[in-house]
């Protein structure tokens, strides 16, 4: 089978895809705590509007794709060397450096948090006091989390 | 299993957010690993859950150049025009 078929995107998508992962210290499968990293900051990655579409359900744990999940363990099956190059568009690499920036410092926590409420704000565009309601069920957030994912989200492209 | 998931499906259209808390870290990853099996979105007024279904894929011709300028890289397509 060649490595077209085996991947749920063309296979220079996922090379493509896990290279993003790589440079932003993401893309470990090992511990469930590294796959949950790697997912919240591919879904901001495709936020910042850099990296293929892949399409991210909302669970407990917040968005996540299960099609992203199984691409990179075909990859990493495959034993395939990533490659960290930078984005030939400076556009890109200017957005990179910003979702870079963006991810800096938070916690995995922090970023279920945001990437959960970018989720039902935007994508499933509910009113702030339906998606406050949704994640303080869902998460348990906490005021102070709902207010600092709220300051965040409003940043995001 | 594939009935079970079904279960879940229907359970998760038909009810609410709820359903989806009462199922454990271990269930859950579970069901992640064979389908996608929920989302919601707002229909009106009403919020509903469903299995999604053609959604549409965000295009961005950049990131289209972007791989096919590393798929030429990769395949040696630089290297046999010099």
């Amino acid at each position: 089978m060649s490595n077209e078929q085996e991947f749920k995107k063309s296979y220079d998508a996922v090379l493509f895809a896990a290279s993003i992962l790589k440079r932003l210290d993401g893309g470990n499968l090992l511990t469930f705590e590294q796959r949950l990293k790697s997912q919240k900051i591919y879904y901001f990655a495709q936020v910042f509007g850099i990296a293929p579409t892949y399409n991210f359900n909302l669970y407990l744990r917040g968005p996540y794709s299960p099609d992203l999940t199984y691409d990179l363990f075909k990859l990493k099956a495959k034993k395939i060397d990533v490659k960290s190059d930078e984005f030939v568009a400076e556009e890109l690499e200017r957005k990179f450096k910003s979702l870079k920036e963006f991810i800096k410092g938070k916690t995995i926590r922090q970023l279920e948090i945001i990437a959960t409420w970018h989720w039902l704000i935007k994508r499933a565009q509910f009113s702030f006091v339906e998606a406050k309601k949704k994640i303080i069920e869902m998460k348990d957030a906490k005021e102070d989390e709902i207010i600092f994912a709220s300051n965040c989200v409003k940043k995001l492209p | 299993m594939k009935s079970f998931l079904l279960q879940i499906v229907l359970k998760s259209y038909h009810n609410s957010m709820e359903n989806l808390k009462q199922i454990d870290e271990k269930e859950l990853k579970k069901i992640i690993e064979h389908r996608d099996f929920a989302d919601f979105v707002k229909t009106k007024n009403k919020v509903i859950l469903y299995s999604p279904k053609n959604t549409k894929e965000q295009k961005n011709p950049l990131l289209d150049i972007e791989i096919a300028l590393r798929k030429c890289e990769r395949t040696g397509f630089f290297k046999n025009r010099k």
